[in-house]
Order: C-alpha cells, then sequence, then structure tokens
C-alpha cells in the first residue's frame, strides 16, 4: 500500500494553496526572474572595494575581488534554483517511466528493476555524484543529469506502487478489454492520477535538489566560478569565516531559508503549528496499521535523513515519510 | 540464503558499473600522471600499455574482475602505492569521527525524541521539533562552518581543523578537542532525525489499543512510556539507526572537508579532483560493502527484536 493517502496529497495540496504557501512558491519564482531586474553586475571587478564589509554602497559586502555580493547571490539563486528545478523534472520523468515499467511489466523487469532501485536509495549519493564529477566536465548541463540521474529512484518505487494499485481498479480493466495498449493505459488512464502524487515528490525532491547542488558546488565540483551559484559562493568559506564572515554568512542564510521555507511546505509543518497527533477516542476506528519498515528512501544529499514527521490526520511513521511507501 | 544472492550480485554489479563508468571516463589518467610538463603522446601511450590501458574493454573487464577476486585493487596514480593501502590508512581517522558521531546521534535522537513525545504538544515538544526540523533543512557544511565561526572565530576556544595539533599528537585531550566540531557537525543532523522518527513511532505506539488498555487498568505513565510504549516501538526505531550508518559515509565527505579531517571523505573529494581512479574505486566498493552490510543488519536486527518478522 502507497502511504501517499488521498487524504496526505490533499493536505499537502491545501498548504500549497494557502497564503504561505503561495508567498513560498512566489518568493521562488521571484528570485528566478530577479537578476534581470537587479542593475548591479556581478562579475564587476573592483580592486578599490575588496572584501569590503555589509555598508551602505554595497549592501552585503564584497568578495576579495571587490565583486558586490548581493548582486553575485542574486544570481547565483538564478542558477541554484534553476538547475534544481531542472534535475527536479528530470528525476521525475526517470523514476516516472521506471516505475511504469516495473509496475506495469511485472516479474523479471520488476525485480530487477526494484533491486536496482533499493541499491540506489541506499548507496550514498553524493558519492555517485562525486564519482561522475571525477569524469565530465562540471558544469550546469551534467550537473543537472547528474543530479537527475542519482536521485529518481523514490520516484520510481512510489510510481510502481502506484501504478500495481490502479492495475487492480475496474476502470483498468474496461480499457483494457477495450483494446487500450499497456502504454495508452499509463499514459492516458494512470498518469493522470498520478499527478498529485508527483507534485509531492518534486516538492520533497527539488529541496533535495538545492542542497546537492549547493554541497557539490561547495566542495568545488559543481558550478565553476565566476557564475555564482549559492554553493559555489561558500567554496572556501571555511576560510574565509576568519576574515570575512558576511561572505559565509549571506549565502549559508539565503540557502538555509529556502530548504526551511521548502520543508514547512511539503513534509508535514508549517511554521505556524506543528501537527497534534489526537491521542482522543478517533483511534480505535483506526485498524492498526503494521509496523512500517524504514528504507533509506528519503536521502538528502549528505546523507541526512529527510524530516519525518507524524501526519497530523494520519499518525505514525508511515504518514510521516511523505515521499516513500513501505515495501509492499 | 536468497539475501546471499542477493548481496553478491549487487556487489558484483557495483564492481562492474564503477569499473565501466571511470574507464570510459574522457582524459585518460596519462595525463595526470605524467603532468603537463612532461606530456608526449608516446609517453602517454607508454603510460596506458602498463597500465593496461590499451587492451579492449571486455578484456579490460576480465581482467579487473580478476584482480578484484584476488585482493589486487591496483595502484594509486598519484600515491605510487597500492590503493587499498592508501584506503586503509585512512580508515581510522574516518571510523574515530564517524563512530563517535553515530554514538552521540544515538544518544541525543534517543532522549530528545522520547522527551518530546512524553511531553506531547506541550512547549518543549514544540521547541524540540521545530528544532529538529531547522536542523535537518541546514547543510551540515554550512553547520560545520557556523561552528567554526562560533567556537574558533567568536569563542575562540576550540581549533578549527586538522587532526592535532602538531607536536602533540599523542596528547589525548588535546586530540579530543580537535573532535569536538567535527563530530557535532556529523551527529546534529543524525540526531535530529532520529529524534523525529523516535517521537513519530512512539506517539503511534501511544495511540494504541493495548496503551489505552494499559492505562485504564491504572499503569503508571512512566512504565507506559518506557516499558510498553518504547519496546513496541523498538523495531522502526532500529531500523532507522541501522540505515543511518550508511550515510556516515556522504557526511564524512563533506565534515571532513570542512575541517581538514584526513580520513576517507577527504581522500575521495581529493581524488575526485586528482582523478586518482583505483583510489575511487576502492573507496566505492567499500562503500557497496558498508551499504549492503548495513541493509542486513536492520534486518538481522529487526529479526532479533520482532520475531514476527522473520515469519514473513
Amino acid at each position: 500500500m502507497s502511504c501517499y493517502s488521498a487524504s496526505g496529497v490533499q493536505d499537502i495540496r491545501r498548504r500549497l494553496g494557502s497564503r504561505w504557501g503561495r508567498a513560498v512558491l512566489g518568493a521562488l519564482a521571484l528570485l528566478l526572474v530577479l537578476p534581470s531586474l537587479v542593475p548591479l553586475d556581478p562579475y564587476r571587478v573592483d580592486l578599490e572595494a575588496v572584501l569590503v564589509p555589509p555598508g551602505p554602497a554595497h549592501w552585503l559586502g564584497t568578495d576579495d575581488t571587490g565583486r558586490d555580493l548581493l548582486a553575485r547571490l542574486v544570481l547565483g539563486a538564478r542558477a541554484t534554483l534553476g538547475i534544481a528545478l531542472a534535475a527536479t523534472l528530470l528525476a521525475l520523468a526517470l523514476g516516472t517511466l521506471v516505475g511504469a515499467l516495473a509496475g506495469y511489466r511485472g516479474a523479471l523487469a520488476d525485480a530487477v528493476l526494484m533491486r536496482l532501485v533499493d541499491f540506489g536509495l541506499a548507496f550514498p549519493s553524493l558519492f555517485a555524484i562525486l564519482l561522475v564529477a571525477a569524469i565530465v566536465p562540471p558544469g550546469p548541463g551534467p550537473l543537472i543529469g547528474v543530479i537527475g540521474a542519482t536521485s529518481w529512484m523514490a520516484t520510481a518505487r512510489l510510481v510502481r506502487a502506484a501504478v500495481r494499485q490502479l492495475a487492480g481498479a475496474a476502470y483498468t480493466e474496461a480499457a483494457r478489454s477495450l483494446g487500450a495498449s499497456p502504454s495508452r493505459v499509463i499514459w492516458r488512464h494512470h498518469l493522470p492520477n498520478l499527478t498529485g502524487v508527483l507534485a509531492v515528490v518534486g516538492l520533497v525532491q527539488f529541496s533535495r535538489s538545492i542542497l546537492a547542488e549547493a554541497t557539490v558546488s561547495f566542495l568545488g565540483f559543481g558550478v565553476q566560478p565566476p557564475v555564482p551559484t549559492w554553493g559555489n559562493l561558500l567554496m572556501g568559506a571555511q576560510t574565509a569565516v576568519f576574515t570575512a564572515p558576511w561572505l559565509v554568512l549571506v549565502p549559508g542564510v539565503a540557502l538555509m531559508a529556502t530548504l526551511v521555507a521548502l520543508a514547512s511546505l511539503g513534509l508535514g509543518t508549517a511554521p505556524t503549528r506543528l501537527p497534534r497527533l489526537e491521542t482522543e477516542v478517533h483511534h480505535h476506528s483506526h485498524p492498526a496499521s503494521p509496523q512500517p519498515t524504514p528504507h533509506p528512501t528519503s536521502r538528502s544529499i549528505d546523507g541526512r535523513p529527510e524530516v519525518v514527521v507524524p501526519h497530523p490526520h494520519q499518525p505514525g511513521p508511515a504518514a510521516g515519510h511523505p515521499v516513500l511507501p513501505t515495501r509492499s | 540464503m536468497r539475501r546471499v544472492v542477493e548481496v553478491t550480485l549487487t556487489l558484483g554489479a557495483l564492481i562492474l558499473a564503477v569499473f565501466l563508468v571511470l574507464r570510459l571516463a574522457p582524459g585518460g589518467p596519462a595525463q595526470l600522471l605524467l603532468g603537463p610538463d612532461r606530456f608526449t603522446p608516446e609517453l602517454e601511450e607508454r603510460v596506458n600499455h602498463t597500465l593496461g590501458l590499451d587492451r579492449s574493454l571486455p578484456e579490460q573487464v576480465v581482467r579487473w574482475v580478476r584482480a578484484v577476486c584476488a585482493g589486487e585493487l591496483g595502484t594509486s596514480y598519484f600515491h605510487r602505492r597500492p590503493a587499498s593501502q592508501v584506503v586503509l590508512e585512512r580508515l581510522g581517522a574516518t571510523l574515530i569521527l564517524g563512530g563517535l558521531a553515530f554514538g552521540l546521534s544515538l544518544v541525543v535522537g534517543l532522549s530528545v525524541g522520547v522527551l518530546a513525545a512524553a511531553r506531547q504538544g506541550s512547549w518543549v515538544d514544540r521547541l524540540l521539533s521545530h528544532g529538529a526540523v531547522a536542523v535537518i533543512a541546514t547543510p551540515s557544511f554550512w553547520l560545520g562552518i557556523g561552528l567554526i565561526l562560533l567556537g574558533s572565530v567568536w569563542l575562540g576556544i576550540l581549533p578549527s581543523a586538522g587532526l592535532a595539533p602538531i607536536g602533540q599528537e599523542g596528547d589525548l585531550g588535546a586530540r579530543l578537542r580537535y573532535l569536538i566540531l567535527p563530530v557535532l557537525t556529523m551527529a546534529a543532523s543524525h540526531a535530529a532525525s532520529l529524534a523525529l522518527y523516535t517521537r513519530s513511532a512512539l506517539l503511534e505506539v501511544l495511540a494504541s489499543d493495548f496503551v489505552r488498555t494499559a492505562r485504564a487498568m491504572g499503569t503508571s505513565a512512566r512504565r507506559i512510556l518506557w516499558r510498553h510504549a518504547l519496546s513496541a516501538a523498538a523495531v522502526p526505531i532500529i531500523t532507522m539507526a541501522a540505515l543511518n550508518l550508511a550515510h556516515f559515509l556522504e557526511g564524512s565527505i563533506v565534515v571532513e572537508t570542512v575541517f581538514g579531517w584526513p580520513g576517507i571523505g577527504q581522500l575521495t573529494t581529493a581524488s575526485v579532483a586528482r582523478r586518482d581512479y583505483p583510489v575511487l574505486l576502492v573507496i566505492s566498493l567499500w562503500a557497496g560493502i558498508v551499504v549492503v552490510t548495513a541493509n542486513l543488519m536492520a534486518d538481522l536486527l529487526t529479526r532479533l527484536v520482532d520475531p514476527r518478522e522473520a515469519e514473513e
């Protein structure tokens, strides 16, 4: 059974539609277009104004070649968010393809693909990304490809579970008995049913991709300077921290604020209220759910697990895992 | 038995995949080995011949698999020594760091989770849970840098990087001080996620029928929490913790780079930069083994704690 219950998806949809959700999504969209609106040059080197602390001339200070940090931060947002968005779309497409294949073709394809998915989920993805970084030249394109290619597994598992569930539905049988091909059944009948689920996985995947880009670029294997991203602005930050702490604090706070905002949207906890479990009468009507075995399915880039927060309507670890159905 | 076959197949596939990915790489290792000054096409050919890179791909694969089975994992292009030796030398530092961080995350994560669940809905619960969400949302490299800023720059009491002060390598107290910041950085997010997980697992159990019965029969709240709820919630918590173990490798890449800690993580980033393929191969092999072992351990522990799982 998928733990992406209809109510879970609806809940996140509702949260996305709330004032807070619209504010976060609006702010992110604004960050994508902002570089065209801000009259600042992120590449202008000014050796007269090297390492200037934040002040009236440079609101967020300058870096070691006198470039304006605000301008670089704004342009970096576009790079980081753009790469994360593209990588997310790639991961969703790949995951849907593999998941549908495994769920619909059954037996052998399923066994092989799911082994692959299991291992892919368990294998440290940052390590996989770095292996590829060792052999392809760094840049936005390869980075999108690599992040997407190492993060489709959660989607695949989810889509597979959903397709298997839908394969037993009456309308699937009806379509099939009318002569619809498997690909038509999946495309025309199953996929529309999966959009809500995919939107939610996409949201989680998006914040994970942001973190991935930032981490890889921080390590120096992502987008290369002078093109700024939030990750490579922090490159070498562990030494800059002694001389110019604003160079470290500003991009870091931007990154963290974005990730916290996204977490508050997608992962079951809004900043204004924490879901509270009802321990009162309602629960005896729920059949006791089996203890789900956690899988290493939702991992962020540096090996940290995703937030697992109990759901307001559906208590327990099962509901708390936003991306993963337990293995059925 | 099925598990053993699965494990063997998975590791076999990993060995092949890593080999293929690295061998198909453009810009061979000869350039890196020779350096820009001494690089000539003739020399490149000789290097490729010595390394066996000029043979056909299937032939290389067979040679590689045979070498792996014999424990021959190649010679590091950079260190000019057996790659497995290079990796083994770094293993100790990573194990100390990772082991301490894992222990700390277990202790802190479990206690915070139990505390939050016990005070469910109170300000304590809200503070801890929001705090945990914030910690998880913080990129660990930035958390590390933030801790350097706090501990070394502002307070000036803790060293920012390295393994030990020069000349005092034998001094345990001095070495421990160098461990504090990296261990904290590495443990933080795991502790936070374990806390949230423990909290939600406990709350689920606390909402179940048998707890209500126990409460109705007059069992004390403390006894219910520690005796009944915690043991019922143990399976998913233990599994989660065991699976975390595999991901300490990823954590070590970031944390060791930030803190200049000479372990496997730092070796990974350095080897990526140098395209030292043999070393990367050895590390991937180890990573695969750790992942598979952690999964097996999680399975075994689950069966140990809950015999029902074994029957499925």
